[in-house]
Parts: structure tokens; C-alpha cells; sequence
């Protein structure tokens, strides 16, 4: 809120373009939203529109443009009210717009590019504030810290997310070099739980983070270990990431959170993962019913070779990016909740980077699911 | 319909590969078709060792789902 | 061959399509770690038994004696095919594989590079040197993702110094305020890998001499240079073309590393000097496609503007420079990089890749016709 206008000084918002059609017709396109506004004005404030950087105050601008003409509607405070109107519409900000923003102040700092980025992509600074803040609060469990978990826990972090639950049983291993966002030659051996701890803390000393390191199994009581989290991930890929999303998705559902299911994992490098919004999106059962359909006859051999696992193939740049997609669609999904998310699979096919984006549609007649469209 | 290459190699060494120009094969690669008909090769040629926190008989009575139904 | 142990490499699956007809039998072979198949047909059963117990314990001539001479013909070949297409490999290269620690990117290679040939590119991959300019947030991610990879010999280009804001996306640590970027990745890298070698050089390029003499140095050594050009704003366009002549007059491969434009993360291009579309052909074209639907219309130059960015499209871009440098490391036509000649954008609001092609231009005034 500008309290004296006449100090305030003026600035073009960076997510805005502006484009000058004639000496008195401009358009403003918000970059995020495509969204248009479209005004006849007087030469002159067009011209004042290149000014508007912030460094000048409304009293310094008003004499400027007294300098140049005279006109009668400058006299009237006209300028003035231009300039109100386009603050109205979030097409001036206040320069001091994150002072505003009731968020720790170093946290702040850190997140400047960020809260930037959601100023350009929102409508106001007030949306920044809320999304930041519900970020700020957010608890996250992460189930798997391994090549897609570590990478996605580090950009939640960078993200601003702060409030953790940390799941898994394993250490970490020399083999780990190409895989895993928190690897040293000195962390071999320590539990990927302490390891991921101490990466949050080297970031956000203040973070809050709680440790569970045993393996995702069928026994796990979700209900008390899930209590107080707000958001799952799900990067659990033993003894398959199917299992473990079905599990976690069937929480998610009866206690309506959501849950990020992440691709990137062994014979599925390229896969994208998927957001289960209960009652909105599909859920695991449904992704499972929709699969099944035409697997009937795709049956390989049993692999001559018994003991496998260490033989798959993975890149860590594969990792980084379905980790990176996952990370986006979570903050879109903060940015706003009531986006449409659809139910879809991406695949990326790494000899030319094809990437495909199909649907998936809820199941209609899910038993797990379906109750929640009634609700509404 | 096989082309008159594929019927020569497979006389000469027993075995031709199938290519695309041939016709005898849809593509190489498998990407929203994979999805949409064979993710099933994620759980069939999975790496996961079957004895670790459980086997995936125990996840499947567990899930309630039938045996090798389970896709990503 | 004859001395060889093959097995079925672990990640390729053999699945029977059609079966019925034992004289004409339909199987793919699936290289799960790429998604690739490869379809065949067989008009004996031999082989395909062969396949099914290829698991490493007998040599090649075992298989011949236990299945009859008369087949030797046609075991050789059917193994000189699953050799080229990457679908078996002895049970040495298996165990010298899974005893390197980055078993996982061989065995990712493996898919396109023979077992006979894959420490030999790995070799390649391992000696590049690449320079990268600007340890900005992209040039963070590429370089601890490039050690992570295989590589680990670097020179880091950049003058400024770790600080708060840049921990949003940059892959620094509170521990790194202060210290000047270079010297805070370089300690990264070395805690991956003892032995990497990094040339910190602590400069800001405005200069071609610069950038020439760098390069200059790097070559008396003998080693394959590639540069990935991080630079970023304010910087970006007057570093770019200085890099851009620099790589082109000692023919070193370089890549653009993106940037980004809100919900668009831009995947850069890979240029190969006199080979592919270089940096002036592609803003000839740029120039081309981007003028304004109506000419009437003019939008407000805004200098100051800071547009800002989020970590996970930093994440994005650096992934597709990372498989661009492995892909020109390795010398192999397998794998010869995907983003020569165009450029691509990953839009996060639909989950979407697009490319614009950007050819290789006979007008262009760096490289027109020259070879």
C-alpha cells in the first residue's frame, strides 16, 4: 500500500510488456497470463511510461512532464491518477514490495530471484506473499532419497521449503557418484537420511527436519508416520515405485493430500511422474487400471542373468530433469492449488529428446477414488 | 509379408532383424505408446530384487491387485 | 570369439512376440535403460535357446560343441549381430562395468556403444577438457553434473563471488559466501573426485585475446577441448560472440547453455565449427522469425529488467547441456549430439519440448561455405 504517493516512486512491474501502438494507444501484456489491457492515453504519459524504472518519484516525474507541456489534465493530478490506475491493475509495484512480505528477512534475501519469478507469474505482490508463505509452512515427506529424491529435496530447499520428513533406510555408497545430489567421497557410508539433513541445513539453517530411516514397506502405519504432513513425494522406487505409489496414493486419497508419484526410474530413465490431487486427478489406481489394458501378451523371458540390479543403466542429467519437472509441477501446484491439473505421462526419449505428453483419465468407476466426485 | 532381404538372411544365418523400411514393424522406440501399452516392461524387466522389504507377491496380496498387474 | 563368455547384458529383455510358428518365430530384443527395441525374426529354435541361457558360464566355442558345427556359421553371425546392436556382452566387460564406480553411465552407454568399444569411449569421455564460461547458476549445475558423468578435467571461467541471492538456484551452500564461485565449485567438484583437475581462472572475458589465450594454453596439451558458454546477464551478448569466434578459429564445439524467459527454459544449441549451424547462422534465422506480426508496433526497450528464475528450470536446462557434452566427449557417431541445428524450449506450464530448427546458413558471414 502506497501511504504518500507524491514519494512513492514508480515502477514498471518486470513481468509486463509494453507495447506503444500509436502516440496514444498502448497495450500491457502480462508475460505470465497472457492477460491484455489495452488504453488510449495522452502522448505524454506514454512517454513518462519509459521513466517509470523505480529511480524517480511521482513529484520529481510530475514536474518533468509540467517541463514539457502544459497541458490542462496535468494541472488536474492526471498523471498522478495514471499512475494509480496502473498500480491498481499490478502494472506499477512498489519498490520496496518485499520489505511488505511477512517472511523472515534473510529467508527473503535468498528467495529475492524467487519471489521475482512469482511476481512475474502472479497478479499481485499480495499473491506473492501468500504463496511464498504457504511454502514457507508447508511440512513435505520425502519417501526415497535416491537419484530423483536427492536432486528434488535440494531444489525443494532452493525452493524455500523448509519443513521435512525424511524416509529412507539406506547409505550411501561409492556407486553413488553418478547418481545422488548429496554425494562426497566422505559421506560413503552414512546413512542418506544425515546426509540430506546436513545438505537442508547448509542452506536453511533454520529448517526443520524429522528422520525416519527404515524402508517403505507394506507394514508402514502411514497414518501416524503421515499425522502432520502437508505434501508426499513419492521417489521410492523398492520394490517398485508401482507398489509404493499405490500404497501412498491410497493414503493420500482417504486423508486428501496430495501426492507427487516422480518418474526416473530403472527401465523408465525418461518418465515424468505424476501429481494425484485426490477427487481431481487420477489417482494410482486409476493410472494402474488405465495401463493394464493391452500388457497381456508383452511377457519377456526370464532373464538368464539372476542377479541384475546393478546393471541398469542411468544418467544423472536424467535424474536432474525429471527431479527438475517434478519440483516445477510441486510449486505450480503452490502457486495454485485449483489449477487444472490433468492426469498425464511425459516420456522422454533421450536419442532426440522427444518428449511426449499424453492423458490419463480418472477412473470413473474407481474403488478407490470415485467416492470423492460424489462429494462434490 | 516379408520382404525378399529378411527372407534371404533368414535362410542364409537363421535370424533377421526387422526394420522399419521393411514394414514388417511399427518403430523402433517405444515412448507414449510405451505408456499407454507397455509400461508393463518397467515391472517385467524391473531391477529390483525380489527378496528385498518384501517380495512383490507380499506387496500384491497387500495391494489386493492380480499378479503382474501393477504398472508405472 | 571363440574364447568369449557372452551374456545377455542384464538390462536388455528378449520377449517372444509370436511364437506359434516354431519355423518363423517374431521376438524383440528391449534395451530397457533407453526404451530402444530392436525386432527380429528366427527360423531356428537354436538360437533363440541360445539367447534364453546366455548368461556368461560358457564360451562361445562351448556353445558351438554342445549345439553341432554345423550351426557354427550361424552362431557366429547371430553373435557378430548381438555384439553391433548392443545386446550382449562378455562376462569380463560385466565385471569391469560393475566394478566402476560409474557402473551407471557405462551401462547407460552400453546401449549404443558395443561391449568391445565402451571403456574405450569411456576413455574419450573421460579425457575431454571442457572450459566453462560463467559459474553463474547454469554453470553451477553443469559442472558438478559433468564430474558426476565421468569427466573431470575443467577450466571454470568467472570473476564474481558467492552470495546470498545466488542460493535460490546456483548449487552453492552457505559455506560458500564470500568465496569466489570458482573456487566454491572447484571445492565441490574435488569432494566428488580427489583427483579431478580444475583451472580456476578468475576473470571476466570482454576480450578475444582473452578467451584465444586460454584456449591456447589448453592445446599445447594435447587433450579435446569443448567450452559451454554460461555466460549470463548482463554479459550474455558480448561474451557470446567473443566465445563464438574464439571456437570458431581453433574449431572447438561449443554449446550455447540455454537461459531462460519465465516459464520457458531454453535448451541451448550445440555448434560444431564448419560442420553445423554456428552462432551468426543462428541469428540470422532468430532474426528472421522473430520480427513483429504487425510493423506498427513497437514494444518498450526496458534495460533495467531482471526477470527472475527458480532453481528447477536451472535443473532443466543443465540436464540437456550435461547429455550434449557426453554425447560429444564419446567421438562416436551413436552418439553424436541431438541439438546441433536447432534449439529447444521446455515449457513447464504444459510439460512440453518444442524445437525451432536453425540450419546451417550458405549466407552467414562467419561460416557461409567454408569447410
Amino acid at each position: 500500500m502506497i501511504e504518500n504517493w507524491n514519494k512513492y516512486k514508480p515502477r514498471l512491474r518486470d513481468g509486463v510488456d509494453i507495447y506503444l501502438e500509436s502516440e496514444s494507444d498502448v497495450t500491457f501484456v502480462y508475460l505470465s497470463s497472457r492477460k491484455r489491457i489495452k488504453i488510449k492515453c495522452h502522448p505524454l504519459l506514454i512517454k513518462s511510461l519509459s521513466w517509470l524504472t523505480g529511480d524517480f518519484s511521482i513529484e520529481e516525474l510530475n514536474s518533468r512532464l509540467m517541463n514539457f507541456s502544459h497541458e490542462g489534465f496535468l494541472a488536474n493530478n492526471g498523471f498522478l491518477e495514471f499512475i494509480k490506475y496502473l498500480y491498481g491493475k499490478g502494472i506499477l509495484i512498489s519498490e520496496h514490495w518485499i520489505d511488505e512480505i511477512s517472511l523472515p528477512h534473510l529467508y527473503k534475501k535468498r528467495l529475492e530471484r524467487q519471489l521475482n519469478f512469482l511476481l512475474d507469474i502472479t497478479d499481485s505482490s499480495d499473491e506473492v506473499s501468500r504463496v511464498q508463505s504457504n511454502i514457507y509452512q508447508a511440512k513435505i515427506a520425502i519417501f526415497g532419497l535416491g537419484s530423483v529424491g536427492s536432486w528434488l529435496c535440494r531444489e525443494l530447499v532452493m525452493m524455500g521449503f523448509r519443513n521435512f520428513l525424511l524416509i529412507d533406510y539406506d547409505v550411501v555408497s561409492e556407486f553413488d557418484i553418478s547418481r545422488h545430489e548429496f554425494f562426497e567421497q566422505k559421506t560413503i557410508g552414512i546413512k542418506k537420511t544425515e546426509v540430506t539433513q546436513q545438505m537442508i541445513l547448509d542452506i536453511d539453517r533454520e529448517a526443520c527436519i524429522k528422520i525416519f530411516d527404515h524402508a517403505l514397506t507394506i507394514d508402514t502405519d502411514l497414518e501416524n508416520l503421515l499425522l502432520e504432513i502437508d505434501f508426499i513425494v513419492d521417489t521410492a522406487d523398492e520394490p517398485y515405485i508401482g507398489y509404493t505409489g499405490l500404497k501412498l496414493s491410497r493414503y493420500c486419497v482417504e486423508y486428501r493430500k496430495p501426492l507427487m508419484i516422480a518418474g526416473g526410474f530403472d527401465a523408465h530413465l525418461g518418465s515424468l511422474g505424476e501429481l494425484i490431487i485426490p477427487g481431481v486427478t487420477p489417482c494410482a489406481d486409476c493410472y494402474n487400471t488405465f495401463f493394464k489394458e493391452s500388457l497381456k501378451d508383452w511377457k519377456p523371458i526370464n532373464h538368464p542373468v539372476i542377479e541384475r540390479r546393478i546393471s541398469f543403466g542411468g544418467l544423472v542429467s536424467l535424474s536432474v530433469l525429471t527431479a527438475s519437472t517434478a519440483a516445477m509441477t510441486i510449486i505450480r501446484y503452490f502457486i495454485d492449488p485449483t489449477t487444472k491439473f490433468e492426469g498425464e505421462r511425459g516420456e522422454l526419449l533421450f536419442d532426440n529428446y522427444d518428449l511426449t505428453v499424453f492423458s490419463v483419465p480418472k477412473n470413473s468407476t474407481c474403488y478407490i477414488c470415485s467416492h470423492l466426485d460424489n462429494e462434490k | 509379408m516379408m520382404s525378399n532381404n529378411v527372407q534371404k538372411k533368414l535362410e542364409q544365418y537363421g535370424f533377421a532383424e526387422i526394420t522399419v523400411e521393411d514394414g514388417m514393424t511399427k518403430g523402433k522406440a517405444y515412448t507414449k505408446q510405451c505408456s499407454g501399452s507397455r509400461s508393463d516392461c518397467c515391472t517385467r524387466t524391473c531391477s529390483r530384487d525380489q527378496n528385498f522389504v518384501g517380495n512383490t507377491d507380499e506387496w500384491e496380496e497387500f495391494l489386493n491387485v492380480e499378479a503382474g498387474q501393477v504398472q508405472y | 570369439m571363440k574364447n568369449k563368455y557372452f551374456r545377455l547384458r542384464p538390462s536388455v529383455s528378449f520377449v517372444p512376440i509370436d511364437i506359434n510358428n516354431e519355423s518363423l518365430q517374431r521376438f524383440d530384443f528391449f534395451l530397457s535403460n533407453t526404451r530402444r527395441t530392436v525386432p527380429v525374426v528366427f527360423s531356428q529354435t537354436i538360437l533363440t535357446d541360445i539367447i534364453s541361457s546366455l548368461d556368461g558360464s560358457k564360451s562361445v566355442s562351448s556353445i558351438i560343441d554342445s549345439v553341432g558345427k554345423n550351426h557354427e556359421k550361424s552362431i557366429y553371425s547371430f553373435l557378430e549381430f548381438l555384439v553391433y546392436k548392443c545386446l550382449i556382452e562378455d562376462i569380463e566387460t560385466g565385471v569391469a562395468i560393475a566394478n566402476n564406480p560409474y557402473r551407471r553411465v557405462l551401462n547407460f552407454l552400453g546401449d549404443y556403444i558395443s561391449y568391445n568399444s565402451i571403456f574405450k569411449v569411456w576413455n574419450n569421455i573421460n579425457n575431454i577438457h571442457v572450459v566453462i564460461v560463467g559459474l553463474g547458476a547454469v554453470g553451477s549445475w553443469i559442472s558438478i553434473l559433468l564430474v558426476q558423468s565421468g569427466i573431470y578435467k575443467l577450466t571454470l571461467i568467472d570473476n564474481d563471488v558467492v552470495e546470498e541471492t545466488n542460493l535460490n538456484r546456483s548449487l552453492f551452500t552457505y559455506k560458500d559466501l564470500g568465496l569466489k564461485k570458482i573456487t566454491a565449485i572447484s571445492n565441490r567438484i574435488k569432494s566428488i573426485r580427489v583427483d579431478a583437475k580444475v583451472n580456476e581462472v578468475a576473470t571476466t572475458i570482454s576480450q578475444l585475446d582473452q578467451i584465444l589465450n586460454i584456449l591456447d594454453s589448453l592445446k599445447e596439451n594435447n587433450e579435446s577441448i569443448l567450452l559451454i558458454n554460461c555466460a549470463d546477464y548482463p554479459n550474455v551478448d558480448i561474451t557470446s560472440m567473443l566465445i563464438h569466434k574464439a571456437c570458431m578459429e581453433n574449431r572447438i564445439p561449443y554449446i550455447i547453455a540455454g537461459g531462460y524467459n519465465l516459464h520457458l527454459s531454453l535448451i541451448g544449441p550445440t555448434i560444431l565449427p564448419y560442420e553445423t549451424a554456428c552462432f551468426e547462422c543462428m541469428a540470422l534465422t532468430l532474426n528472421e522469425i522473430n520480427i513483429p506480426e504487425l510493423k506498427n508496433i513497437r514494444k518498450l526497450p526496458r534495460p533495467q529488467r531482471n526477470i527472475g528464475n527458480l532453481a528447477p528450470l536451472t535443473g532443466i536446462s543443465s540436464s540437456f547441456v550435461v547429455n550434449e557434452v557426453i554425447r560429444i566427449a564419446s567421438k562416436e557417431p551413436q552418439l553424436r549430439p541431438a541439438m546441433i541445428n536447432r534449439r529447444g524450449e521446455y515449457n513447464f506450464l504444459t510439460n512440453n519440448i518444442s524445437f525451432v530448427d536453425l540450419p546451417r546458413r550458405f549466407d552467414c558471414p562467419c561460416c557461409g561455405n567454408k569447410k
